[in-house]
Parts: C-alpha cells; structure tokens; sequence
C-alpha cells in the first residue's frame, strides 16, 4: 500500500518539464534556417528536410534495425513492412524527379546515375558486418542520431565509433579499389526497361515482397 | 494474480521484450509481467508482440522518459 502511494508520488514529483529547452532549441534552428537563406544556400532546403524527417522519425518510434532484428528474434515484420511502404511512395517520388530530370537537365541526371555501384561479394560481407554491428550498437546511423537526442548515452560512443569507421573507410580508397570493390556490370534498370516500366517493375517486386512479409507474420501468429 | 517485475533500465532494444518473453513462459494465465525501462523503441516492441500473441498490454509513464510496461498473460 505504501509503495503505491510512493510510485504515485513519484510520478507528479520528477515532472521535469523541457519547455525551456525546446524553445532555445527552436530558437536556434529558426536562426540557422535564415542564415543558410541568406547566404543563397540549398542548405536551407536541406535544413528543414533533416529536422521534420527527425522529428517523424522519434515521434513514430521507427527503428531501422527493429525491423531486421525482429524478424528473426520474434517473427514481427511490422517494421519492415513499414520501410517497404516508404520504399514504395519514395520509388514513385524519384521516379517523376529522375524523369524530369532526364527530360530537361541531361548533364544532373548523368550525375546521379554515377553513384550506381555494381554488387559483388564486397556488398554480402559489409552487410553482414553491418547487421552484426547495428544489432549490438542499438541503432544504425539515424538511430543513433535520433537516440542521441532522445539522451541516450550509449548512442554518444557509437557515434564515435561511426565516425571512426567512416574516417578508415575514406583512407584506404585505392587498396579498397583493387581488391574488393566488384568489377561487375552495372545495371539500371530504365536503360534496358524505360523509365515508366522500371517503376512498374520495381513496384510489383515491392509489393510482392510486402505481401510475403505479411503472410509470414500471420503464420507466426497461428504457430504461437 | 502474481506480479513479476523486471528491470530493463538502461538496456537496448531486444532486450527488455526477451527477457519479457522469458518470463511470461514461466508464469500461468492471468498474471501480470511489468517491465521497467527508460527505451522508447521497447514499448512499441513489447505491445505489439502482446497484441499478436493475445495478451493484454498497456503502458504507464513513471516519469520524464521512463516506462512501465505491464504485460497480463491471457
């Protein structure tokens, strides 16, 4: 009984607002905002992007590597499925700017489709090193920035650890180049397909694979 | 009606809705699992598992960023 009363207590003692915080923190952006506007920066653009898809992504708990480690540890593939929605609606996205691209700025659209790398082993063996490393740090990398400023300390040290990664991966190009990049033929599916049937294609294969996540989940569910 | 609590503060995700699962296999049908844990990715986690699984679930907010997660066996 006292202990209830205890926990009661506990609960309209420790209301530490942040309002306080928040509104420096709102503060400070807004001033970053103009500031990359006056300077005549795509940054501005950018600035606004990163914060709401910030903020959407802490309000709505998603969690990238909820939704592999899940699948696995208890049969959930909600999260998953989740990401495929997304991969769905951006597909169609970057289909009409790639379109639009191609049709009227040829030379940004040559760019783009420069950062297409060809799959070899070297693509198995960093997502395997990947999955073991997000499963024990407890977040990839936007995990870890959300988390970090959710509080979490522990987020602190894998961002470190991020950032010391990303540092040796940068230095080590040409021995990288010779032995473990793949000499592989790169494809892009609208070269050979269209752009419009590429969509298409890739739509289909996303919403088959959202449908075997589901029948995969609800066959869980039975089995328990 | 038994009650187990187990404390998962300061632990990352897979572990409070594990060591969850652990315990609702020991214990019989109508007991209560509270999981104490300061990770929001968790209660997600933890009541949609119940939800699947037929248990009841709800969330209570201790304090600023710490959760009661209680989990009654159906």
């Amino acid at each position: 009984m006292i202990e209830a009363s205890k926990k009661r207590e506990k609960k309209s003692n420790k209301k530490a607002t942040q309002i306080l915080i928040g509104l420096i923190t709102l503060f400070i952006s807004v001033m970053i905002f103009i500031y990359l506007i006056k300077n005549n920066s795509n940054y501005s653009v950018l600035w606004i992007v990163g914060l709401s898809i910030g903020f959407v992504l802490v309000r709505s708990r998603f969690c990238f590597t909820s939704a592999i480690r899940d699948i696995i540890l208890v049969g959930n593939t909600s999260m998953l499925r989740a990401i495929i929605i997304s991969l769905i609606i951006s597909t169609i996205g970057m289909g009409i700017i790639m379109n639009y691209t191609k049709i009227n700025d040829i030379n940004s659209y040559n760019e783009i489709i420069k950062f297409i790398s060809p799959i070899g082993i070297n693509t198995i063996v960093g997502a395997f090193l990947f999955g073991i490393g997000i499963v024990i740090a407890g977040g990839c990398v936007s995990g870890t920035l959300m988390r970090i400023g959710e509080g979490f300390v522990l987020q602190l040290i894998v961002l470190i650890g991020i950032i010391i990664g990303v540092i040796l991966s940068s230095f080590n190009n040409d021995i990288f180049k010779e032995f473990i990049d793949s000499t592989s033929m790169i494809i892009y599916l609208p070269d050979y397909f269209g752009m419009i049937f590429s969509i298409f294609i890739q739509l289909i294969g996303l919403f088959i694979l959202y449908k075997f996540l589901l029948y995969y989940d609800n066959k869980k569910n039975i089995m328990k | 009606m038994k009650e187990i609590r187990i404390d998962c503060m300061y632990e990352i995700c897979p572990v409070p809705l594990l060591k969850a699962i652990k315990e609702l296999n020991r214990i019989d049908v109508g007991d209560k699992v509270i999981v104490e844990t300061d990770h929001s990715c968790s209660i997600t986690n933890i009541l949609e598992w119940a939800k699947k699984n037929g248990h009841k679930a709800y969330y209570d907010e201790m304090c600023e960023g710490e959760w009661e997660i209680s989990i009654i066996k159906d």
